[in-house]
């Protein structure tokens, strides 16, 4: 019975592993894999050789580290003050509203926000305008375009993990709260000793499985906002795969940075699966 | 799946029609046709521009009845994308994942024509070419050698290069003559001489468009400088020096070598004057992201007076202006000389991309006779059953009994037709007429009656400047297929010089930055590109 899942895995996860070893190829896609001149680690040091190799590794550890921490408090914050909110009328409709950017795609959601912070008649400029601000070119200035980054990306996402933290809230016992208020606990206390040590667990999975995404830093979006004049902060592992894999044709070297993100990604994943094991003493397996 | 599912309902009917073609004889061109019809499948970019009559498609319209009619030909589109950069993704995709070609494809990029002949999905067409071509078409392709290095190898000839007019989207200077004559002021001639005229138009607002609402000049800088519209061209040009694109080749001083125009010296004195036009608010602050037809908005709307670009801008885009402006009148004008009298200008190029067919297509033949017939509409030829145009209805109505153009209801059927997606050109012909009829010369044939009665005088005065002033051309004078390095490297060159190049003009490193570009540019393999691209250029300038 078992044997259909696994050779699916087999086909599906296992056999396309066969194609790393296109990065140590000078590799032309017309010649298949067996044919292609062997290069051994030259598309690696020619990665590495690249000036601006250290920055980018930098920029995707950045982006995606603020987007991780930032993605962790800012929902976590909201779900305790949405679960204050009394009326579960309002709750469901806030919830619902902070949900529905989540499923908007970044190829319209790049456009509405290149408009939005355009320097010349955009949304934003304009408001800050009315304070005699100048207009600041967001998407075009290297100390603006990561902040935006990030808070274009909270605001697009927050609301998933915020669903996620309200379950766990309705998780926990009510008899916690009653037995605190005969106890004389105030609404602050309350919050403090039972809700957010009851949301704990929850946080250091959603914190955990978001780590496994440390070297993704969100190729949709930056790929739909960013353009040559944030290359400083903003380039980051895999636009830089999609350009000189996929727009340059260099499938050797593209693939190679690819091996290397993963390798990092795995190590890193499971240091923070044994920090989470050692101080909070969480196993997911 | 859904895709799949798609892939699984073609594969069936492939299968079916492949059991039924096996009856049925194999196409023979014979008295100039096929019989039984050849189909030929293409893959085309359709882009905004692209328009059909309501019921027409690219598989039923009126250049593909003509081709059905004439040779037998059976246009069928394989796919379309909606612009020319996804139609290069896609080809590459399909170079990577082994897919079927079209029979003819249009391939815009270098690299993507060079993988194409050495993975042999491009077919030797050097026999056929030279049995089957016209006296005319050979004439056409071989006069330019430097036309064809792309498409040849190892003097074997791989497709067509798909040849531009050598000068036709060559950039002049547009300006709104109205606007002039409302702050009293002259054309410029010299680059000082423009910055007083944007000067006065940004103050004066003769657009009415509300202070500090006026640009002075629209250009867009996203794919490069010097570019086929909202140019900046002329400013690089103005400086003098080594004439190429901002990311070409031109001749170095001693004239016989190639070299890279974004480390030379006058490129920074360009990025110092964009910086300084940035800074005083002459061009939008987002010129960087925008591209050559986005660039163009602001002055079509009336937010600018003046912009850079090619005598057809008359047609497309400026036919909005007068919708939304009817007194609005732009004017061409040569571009402008710099201090020491410098003048140079975008050049085109002898080609813009290929034509590759298919190893197993057996239509070569039939498509080389129907490209020639359709050459017959070019003004050089005008052959008569292309007397008024290409199609009536489509790129010309008749107005009692006289072809006039309908702005409105232009439909260009050259966009239809598979792998040239674009009227058939001849280098230096066409603005060379345009030049002769602008002075007053009398139609020596049919189609220049045509060409002068149904062209705007704007355009014609266009053509004129351009052709008058060929000498200020600078074309990119690498043609060849990327070098060895330049495949490795050049990503990592163009990402260099585009973000140095905005942090200057965007005043965040100062102009003097430009020096330590040039030598890491060297560096990192800058030197070695320009060894390789000297190296190809004594190999074909000895030939």
């Amino acid at each position: 019975m078992l044997l259909p899942a696994v050779l699916l895995a087999l086909v599906f996860n296992y056999l396309p592993f066969a194609g790393l070893a296109i990065a140590f190829q000078d590799f032309k896609p017309w010649k298949g894999l067996f044919d292609n001149t062997w290069v051994g680690f030259d598309n690696f040091s020619e990665m590495f050789s690249r000036p601006d190799a250290l920055q980018v590794i930098l920029n995707t550890l950045v982006i995606s580290g603020l987007k991780i921490v930032f993605g962790l408090i800012v929902p976590f914050v909201f779900a305790l003050f949405l679960n204050e909110v009394l009326s579960r009328g309002l709750q469901r409709f806030i919830q619902t509203l902070v949900f529905l950017p989540y499923f908007i795609s970044w190829v319209i959601l790049g456009g509405i926000m290149i408009d939005i912070l355009s320097p010349s008649g955009g949304l934003l400029n304009n408001a800050l305008g009315v304070f005699g601000l100048k207009p600041i070119f967001f998407l075009g200035d290297n100390n603006w375009f990561q902040p935006m980054l990030i808070v274009t990306h909270l605001w697009k996402e927050f609301g998933y993990s915020t669903v996620i933290f309200l379950a766990a809230l309705m998780g926990i016992s009510p008899q916690l709260y009653e037995a605190a208020e005969v106890d004389g606990a105030n609404r602050v206390q309350q919050v403090w000793h039972i809700t957010i040590p009851g949301l704990l667990a929850i946080t250091i999975v959603v914190g955990v499985l978001a780590l496994s995404n440390i070297l993704n830093a969100g190729f949709d979006q930056i790929f739909n906002l960013y353009n040559p004049m944030v290359y400083q902060s903003g380039d980051v592992i895999d636009t830089f795969v999609y350009r000189v894999g996929l727009l340059s044709g260099n499938f050797g070297l593209g693939t190679a940075v690819g091996l290397f993100k993963s390798l990092v990604s795995m190590i890193l994943i499971i240091g923070a699966y044994k920090l989470a094991d050692r101080f909070a003493h969480y196993r997911i397996f | 799946m859904k895709r799949n599912l798609f892939r699984g309902v073609l594969l069936a009917l492939g299968l079916l029609w492949a059991g039924a073609s096996a009856t049925a004889q194999t196409p023979v061109f014979k008295d100039g046709k096929y019989n039984p019809p050849l189909t030929l499948t293409f893959e085309i970019v359709q882009g905004a521009g692209t328009k059909f009559k309501p019921g027409e498609d690219y598989n039923n319209n009126v250049m593909s009845r003509w081709a059905l009619e004439n040779f037998g030909i059976k246009f069928q589109v394989a796919w379309t994308a909606p612009t020319g950069e996804a139609l290069t993704n896609k080809l590459r995709l399909m170079l990577a994942s082994g897919e079927a070609f079209p029979d003819v494809m249009r391939v815009n990029d270098v690299n993507v024509t060079k993988d194409l002949i050495e993975s042999k999905k491009a077919k030797d067409i050097t026999d056929e070419f030279n049995k089957y071509a016209t006296p005319r078409l050979k004439e056409i392709y071989t006069k330019y050698p430097e036309a064809l290095y792309q498409v040849k190898k190892n003097g074997r000839m791989y497709g067509l290069p798909v040849l531009t007019s050598g000068n036709v989207s060559d950039e002049l200077m547009w300006i709104r003559q109205d606007w002039l004559d409302k702050v009293g002021m002259k054309a410029p001639t010299t680059i000082a001489e423009l910055e007083k005229v944007m000067d006065a138009f940004m103050t004066k607002d003769p657009g009415g468009n509300g202070k500090g609402k006026t640009l002075g000049v629209s250009i867009g800088a996203k794919n490069a400088l010097a570019t086929w519209m909202s140019s900046t061209g002329f400013l690089i040009g103005s400086f003098g020096g080594v004439m190429a694109h901002d990311n070409g080749w031109g001749l170095a001083a001693d004239g016989k070598t190639l070299a890279y125009k974004a480390i030379q010296p006058e490129m920074k004195k360009v990025l110092a004057k964009l910086n300084e036009w940035k800074n005083k608010g002459y061009i939008d602050p987002q010129f960087a992201l925008m591209d050559e037809s986005k660039a163009s908005e602001s002055f079509v709307q009336g937010k600018s007076g003046i912009i850079f670009g090619p005598p057809w801008m008359i047609e497309w885009p400026f036919g909005d202006l007068k919708k939304l402006n009817p007194d609005a009148q732009p004017k061409p004008f040569p571009v402008p000389a710099g201090a020491d009298g410098s003048r140079g200008r975008f050049g085109e190029g002898m080609t813009q991309g290929t034509t590759i067919f298919s190893p197993d297509f057996k239509g070569v033949e039939g498509y080389l006779k129907m490209l020639d017939r359709w050459y017959g509409s070019h003004v050089a030829y005008g052959d008569a059953e292309f007397q008024y145009g290409m199609f009536e209805g489509y790129d010309y109505q008749m107005v009692d009994g006289k072809p006039v153009i309908d702005s409105t209801n232009f439909i260009d059927p050259s966009m239809y037709f598979p792998g040239l997606e674009n009227y058939p050109s001849i280098a230096f012909i066409e603005y060379n007429i345009y030049e002769y009829l602008w002075q007053g010369g009398k139609p020596r044939n049919l189609a220049e009656k045509t060409l002068l009665a149904k062209t705007a005088p704007e355009k014609l005065q266009g053509g004129a400047i351009i052709n008058s002033q060929n000498k200020y051309n600078m074309p990119n004078l690498f043609s060849g297929a990327p070098t060895a390095t330049m495949s490795k490297k050049g990503e990592y060159l163009r990402k260099l010089e585009q973000d140095t190049f905005a942090q200057i003009i965007y005043g965040s490193k100062p102009v003097a930055y430009f020096d330590e570009f040039v030598k890491q540019w060297k560096a990192n393999g800058g030197d070695a590109v320009t060894k390789e691209a000297n190296d190809w250029y004594k190999s074909v300038s000895a030939k």
